[in-house]
């Protein structure tokens, strides 16, 4: 039985390396985790991971400002496709519409600011977590 | 005499036909006709004849007494017809029996004419008639035989006889009458004779005397003829005097025009240069006095009164302050200088009315040798004006001042508005690398809390194998270079899952992210060992706790050098040099600075093409100010881009100056804009984005710098060129 994944899509390899560091120090090997460096890479892996190992993707920690196809958008699409995944953002510089437009249409379950609180965002997961 | 004519000589001439002729059917007809109407019988008819004893009866229309119009007649012939034919003489009327038609006899016929008519119808009787066609009578052939009845004719003869002695007597009274008249006219006729020649006497005395008179006149005439010639001479004579004379009057006359005329002329000229005069100092609003040595003044008569103050004669007032002891001016003294030194004075002065001061400016000049002209002009106006225009400059001055400041502030705020775009940037690039330390550092300081005091006794357990294993992992994880991308790390941790798997060790997707995290990527084999120990998830987990430690370190480093680019971009950008004095800089470095601090935007879609030319020389110049203006172009290109394509910075040395191109491949500016783009205040960014004085701030700058800027655009292809001179002279 595969275990279920947290994605994380940040365009910064540091942010990514420190992001998964933190998350399996908290939660182990309960979890897989996986990194995109870009919300196409990040959709290749959603769709990989849901019709090729048939676990389930629980949560998404995504950044804003990305090349492409920026967090908002990302997620939203996520939603579109997937609803009971848990939505966080994690952004350097918070576009107060973008972030609106989450919330409306991705349910986005919260959004963090870098630099960030390790605390907090296990905090936010596991919250996240809960309402599964 | 030539015969006379008697009884029987007539007769014998006298033939029955002369006789009819002279007679008339009146003369001999019967007037005693018996007449019938046409309506009695022929009996009745027969009857009268009988009793009557006449041998015809005429028929009558109308039967009264006097008016009765003949239409038949019927003979004693008729009547014998009439027997001899049996007719029925009781029952037939006269009309049907009578002859007719009637020839009827004009009463004035003569007796020949009846005579012919009786001849030429066969008949013996003839019926007369009046003019009006009434019975008058009958004539027969009896009564025409009676007419010539020889006794009736001598009685005629007699008759005519008679006559004809009448005449002869009468003749012969005439003849008296006619012979005595021929005497009376023979005596006239002498009368007239003897008057004739009395005439003709007179008429000779008078000729004589009018032949006399005649060569009386034509003396006189000829003595008139001579007179005449003598005042003829006369008069030519004195013709010619009048012509000489009138040529002498007229040559005098022509003298006294020609006199006239010029007086004319000069009095015209005089009246005009009079009026010229009076109208030049008409129009003059100036006071004009005329002052000599004496002290007289005379006032020329100007038209002070056009722009005079109200309610004062400031001609009297000027006067009364020549002879004012008080005047501090002593304005004769002035007099006297113009006329010793000959030359003109101007100086203003003022008079003080009603506590107002009127300024006027005076100009003092020679008139003659002993007077001056004193011209002075209200310039209250002037003053007044002057003094507002004084007051106007102040206040331009003053916002001019405000101006500046205001330009200074604007400059100041586009320049905070570029730096606050760049801010909101930044913040995201700072954040990033901020997040990724703190992270780091709270990893690295957890690991020495929770495992600096286990970490001998860890060692400790350890079998010498697993102690090799061990460290083999940590030199592993040290020689993680962390060069690969998150899509080739998946596939790595794909094969070493399915490695694992193979080898029948649980866990195995856990196990293989661990193991790529701690830096075993593909080659598995030698580890196989440990990962089949009990001790494994222990020995492993230090291990991949130590590579945390060891990649947060990394983490950290390369975090910090990032934020620190940043925080170098912003303080070469934002190097404030407050002596506002030129430094020696490398344009090239401020352009990058620019570049690093958009690197945010640049970094996602847009490649930066970079061609610097070899050489380029340092340029003393204002670096911030110029940073500036590569932010604003910068930030212009990267928006007109929609931070996607190829962005060219071309910068070249080119004689005495650096040329700065950068070009985007935007879609161009719209023609219609082009000549506004440096409007201060044009944008066409949305209200709130843009103050519109970027390109108006960089063409300030460049001009500071004594450089130029070129613009050029069409779709895809914007360029912007910035030439700066290597040396700027001072003074700017």
């Amino acid at each position: 039985m595969p275990k279920p994944v947290i994605l994380c899509v940040d365009d910064e390899v540091v942010i990514l390396n420190s992001l998964k560091i933190q998350l399996k120090k908290e939660f182990g090997d309960v979890y897989l985790y996986e990194v995109a460096e870009n919300a196409n890479e990040a959709l290749e892996i959603i769709a990989e991971i849901k019709e090729e190992d048939e676990s389930d993707i629980l949560v998404i920690v995504s950044d804003w400002l990305m090349p492409g196809i920026k967090g908002d958008e990302f997620l939203i699409r996520v939603h579109q496709k997937y609803p009971n995944i848990v939505k966080v953002m994690l952004t350097g510089q918070a576009d107060a519409v973008a972030i609106e437009r989450v919330k409306e249409q991705a349910n986005l379950h919260r959004c963090l600011c870098k630099p960030w609180d390790g605390q907090e965002l296990v905090e936010t997961i596991k919250s996240g977590l809960a309402k599964i | 005499m030539l015969g006379a004519i008697t009884g029987e000589s007539i007769r014998q001439i006298l033939e029955p036909g002369d006789l009819l002729q002279m007679r008339r059917a009146q003369e001999i007809m019967t007037a005693e006709v018996i007449v019938a109407s046409t309506s009695t019988s022929v009996l009745e008819v027969a009857k009268q004849m009988t009793t009557q004893r006449k041998s015809c009866i005429v028929i009558c229309n109308e039967c009264d007494n006097k008016k009765q119009k003949p239409v038949g007649i019927i003979t004693e012939r008729d009547i014998v017809k009439f027997q001899a034919a049996g007719l029925d003489f009781a029952g037939t009327r006269a009309a049907a029996a009578m002859s007719f038609p009637l020839i009827p006899l004009q009463i004035t016929a003569t007796l020949w004419q009846a005579h012919q008519f009786m001849q030429q119808h066969h008949i013996r009787r003839l019926v007369v008639v009046n003019e009006a066609g009434y019975l008058a009578g009958i004539v027969t052939q009896s009564s025409l035989l009676y007419a010539l009845y020889p006794v009736e004719l001598l009685t005629n003869v007699e008759v005519l006889q008679e006559t004809v002695a009448e005449k002869i007597q009468e003749l012969k009274k005439v003849n008296e009458q006619l012979q005595k008249e021929a005497l009376r006219r023979t005596e006239v006729e002498e009368q007239l004779r003897l008057l004739n020649e009395n005439l003709e006497e007179q008429i000779k005395l008078r000729t004589l005397e009018l032949i006399k008179a005649n060569s009386q006149l034509k003396k006189e005439i000829q003595d008139r003829a001579t007179a005449e010639a003598e005042v003829r001479r006369l008069n030519t004579e004195l013709e010619q005097r009048v012509r000489d004379r009138t040529v002498q009057l007229a040559a005098s006359n022509d003298n006294l025009q020609q006199e006239i005329s010029d007086r004319k002329l000069l009095e015209e000229k005089l009246h005009f240069s009079e009026t010229k005069v009076r109208a030049v100092f008409e129009a003059m609003t100036d006071i004009v006095l005329v002052l000599n040595i004496q002290g007289n003044i005379e006032v020329l008569p100007t038209n002070t009164a056009a722009f005079s103050e109200p309610y004062c004669d400031l001609v009297s007032l000027t006067i009364e302050h020549f002879f004012d002891d008080d005047n501090p001016d002593d304005w004769w003294m002035l007099v006297q200088q113009v006329l010793e030194t000959q030359q003109t004075l101007n100086f203003d002065y003022s008079l003080t009315v009603d506590g107002r001061e009127i300024w006027f400016s005076a100009c003092i000049s020679l008139f003659s040798k002993d007077a001056v002209i004193w011209v002075a002009r209200n310039i209250s106006d002037r003053k007044l004006a002057e003094s507002a225009l004084s007051q106007k400059n102040t206040e331009l001055a003053h916002t001019l001042e405000e101006l500046k400041r205001t330009q200074q502030e604007l400059i100041q705020s586009e320049k905070m508005a570029a730096l606050g775009q760049l801010i909101a940037g930044v913040a995201h690039e700072i954040n990033s690398p901020l997040g990724a330390i703190r992270s780091s550092v709270q990893n690295i300081a957890d690991f020495w809390a929770e495992q600096l005091h286990q970490l001998p006794i860890f060692f400790k357990q350890l079998s010498p194998e697993r102690q090799q294993d061990f460290f083999a992992l940590l030199h592993k994880s040290s020689q993680e270079t962390d060069t690969l991308s998150s899509k080739e790390k998946r596939q790595l941790k794909k094969s070493l899952q399915r490695q694992l798997e193979a080898e029948k060790i649980d866990d195995a997707d856990s196990l293989a992210c661990t193991l790529l995290d701690i830096g075993i990527c593909n080659n598995v084999e030698p580890f196989l060992p440990l990962l089949k120990d009990r001790e494994s998830p222990n020995i492993l987990q230090i291990a991949y706790e130590f590579a945390t430690v060891q990649k947060s370190t990394k983490n950290i480093a390369t975090a910090t050098d990032r934020a620190a680019k940043i925080v170098f971009a912003l303080k070469s950008y934002s190097r404030y040099d407050q002596s506002g004095s030129k430094a020696i800089a490398n344009i090239t470095e401020g352009i990058d600075t620019v570049l690093t601090l958009y690197h945010y935007q640049i970094k996602h879609g847009v490649e930066v093409v970079r061609n610097y030319g070899n050489d380029l020389p340092s340029v003393l110049c204002y670096p911030d100010e110029l940073n500036q203006v590569w932010t604003n172009l910068l930030h212009n290109a990267l928006q007109a881009m929609g931070n996607k394509g190829v962005l060219k910075i071309d910068v070249k040395h080119q004689d005495n100056a650096i040329s700065v191109s950068i070009t985007d491949n935007g879609p161009g500016i719209p023609p219609e804009i082009m000549p506004r783009i440096f409007e201060p205040f044009f944008t066409t960014k949305p209200p709130g984005e843009g103050t519109g004085l970027g390109l108006d701030i960089v063409l300030k700058i460049i001009e500071k710098h004594q450089g130029k800027l070129q613009v050029e655009s069409v779709p895809d292809q914007t360029k912007f060129t910035v030439y700066l001179p290597i040396k700027i002279t001072d003074g700017n």
